[in-house]
């Protein structure tokens, strides 16, 4: 069946929890985000943890975090935007009030976010699908891909049918592969679990090397404009790792 | 009658207001400009249309952005000359004989705890784009805020602006978008254009961007691809004392 979710990609940067709580601060973080905040999110505003991740600072930016949620939807979206700006009166514009504590706790650690809306490729799993088929990882490598505009969904179907099962073969598995909405069509998003740091280097060697993953690269050229990837270290407490739902 | 105003947009990093003043900085920063604004329509001949704060989950946090409208570019001149004259020599003498003003030292005092970066366009309307007057005599008004930024091909921006006249106001309509400014942005290559639109909700946002991926938003989208290279949109919550959301300009 197709994956009708919605997902919010949360970057976060904590450099002021840095100057204020030390090297810890992305720890931290990702403990208000994993454990305080997506239980009673899930309940509260249908946004459901899939992970939080840290940056790998030595080969991207430092010190930031990235969340992932789903969510029902568009609507289930707008729930939760509903739920946090329920009123537009001057003192609620930012926050749901029964939250002023975490926020208070919150804005010591990140003062600095920045967010996409992501759909899914047709054959992207949910996170309950995520969990049955044991995708995890102790290392993620998450590619930010620029495309032609308009030809996000050929990208993601040739992915399925053209690089999926190569990429398995090394060992990558599918956490998501999602178009970057509110805009044209022009971004993809893939996030794939890898068994750890040491897979990634070989990995890292193999997409030189490999027949397929060349044939791939070659094969997109024209659609896909450019790349990025960033490694992704996981929180003990995100669902992926636990095997939970939060 | 054509509108032929002129527009300032502004995008404000609000990153020390988070420090300083805790998660209030966004709401709290968006009072600062509605106070300002009526000592900024008397002294300086411009009128704030609105003041919004960036939803984060669309976009960047902390962010807010407002728009201004003057009469012309030459009043806009005016506002430059004062806003480059404001801050005194080291001795604190008003830089190149200009009168010292002591209100505004003190609101940008305030606001500098509260922004560290403003990134600013000068904005020119589609001739058929809403004046504020017009903007409240239509009573356009939203819950939240629909702000499209679209690259153009070089030198196309007018031409774009004509297209959505023609092809894109029309469904938009039917899905109760209320616009409230298109514009080509100016000081580049006509290859920006920035829509605004007025939407009642959340709820509102999810069914447009539903029917986006259908017709007859579609052909319009297909027809916008002759011109456009790439667009980016974010949704804008309204400060509550924006003259969209009072109907009085402040």
């Amino acid at each position: 069946m197709a994956n009708d979710c919605m997902y919010l990609w949360e970057s976060v940067k904590v450099t002021e929890g840095l100057r204020n709580f030390g090297a810890s601060a992305k720890d931290q973080y990702q403990r208000m985000i994993a454990g305080d905040w997506a239980p009673g999110a899930r309940q509260d505003r249908g946004m459901t943890l899939v992970a939080t991740w840290s940056v790998a600072g030595m080969v991207g930016p430092y010190p930031w975090c990235l969340n992932l949620w789903e969510h029902r939807g568009w609507e289930g979206l707008a729930e939760m935007n509903n739920a946090q700006f329920r009123s537009t009166r001057q003192q609620t514009i930012d926050m749901d009030k029964r939250l002023e504590a975490w926020f208070a706790r919150a804005n010591k650690l990140r003062t600095f976010v920045y967010d996409r809306m992501l759909s899914p490729s047709r054959h992207t799993p949910t996170l309950e699908q995520l969990l049955a088929q044991g995708v995890r990882g102790n290392a993620y490598y998450h590619e930010c891909v620029q495309l032609a505009p308009g030809r996000a969904a050929e990208y993601q179907r040739r992915l399925h049918e053209e690089w999926q099962p190569a990429a398995e073969r090394l060992g990558m598995r599918l956490v998501g592969c999602y178009r970057t909405e509110l805009r044209n069509d022009s971004e993809a998003v893939n996030i794939w679990a890898l068994r750890d740091f040491a897979h990634w280097a070989e990995l890292e060697t193999a997409l030189r090397r490999d027949p397929d993953a060349r044939r791939w690269v070659a094969a997109t050229e024209g659609l896909v404009h450019d790349w990025k990837v960033w490694l992704l270290a996981p929180h003990p407490l995100s669902p992926l790792q636990t095997g939970r739902l939060p | 009658m054509a509108n032929t105003k002129v527009y300032q947009w502004e995008y404000v990093d609000l990153e020390p207001g988070v420090t300083n003043f805790g998660t209030a900085a966004r709401g709290a920063y968006l009072e600062h400009i509605a106070q300002w604004a009526p000592q900024g329509r008397v002294s300086r001949g411009t009128s704030l249309v609105a003041t919004w704060a960036e939803l984060g989950v669309t976009g960047t946090w902390p962010r807010a952005i407002n728009l201004w409208e003057q009469d012309s570019l030459q009043v806009l001149a005016r506002r430059l000359e004062m806003a480059e004259n404001l801050h005194g020599d080291t001795k604190g003498s008003p830089a190149r004989g200009a009168a010292p003003d002591p209100a505004a030292e003190q609101w940008m005092e305030t606001a500098r705890k509260m922004r560290l970066e403003v990134e600013c366009k000068l904005l020119f309307p589609a001739a058929w784009s809403p004046t504020l007057d017009e903007l409240l005599a239509r009573r356009v008004t939203g819950g939240v805020y629909y702000h499209q930024t679209v690259q153009v091909t070089p030198r196309r921006a007018e031409d774009y602006l004509a297209l959505l006249q023609a092809e894109g106001l029309v469904p938009a309509d039917a899905l109760g978008m209320q616009l409230v400014g298109a514009f080509r942005t100016g000081l580049c290559n006509d290859s920006e254009v920035l829509v605004i639109w007025a939407l009642r909700d959340f709820g509102h946002w999810a069914k447009i961007e539903k029917a986006g991926r259908e017709e007859p938003m579609q052909r319009w989208r297909a027809a916008a691809a002759t011109l456009a290279r790439d667009w980016q949109n974010v949704l804008l919550l309204p400060g509550p004392r924006s003259s969209l959301s009072t109907g009085v300009i402040l």
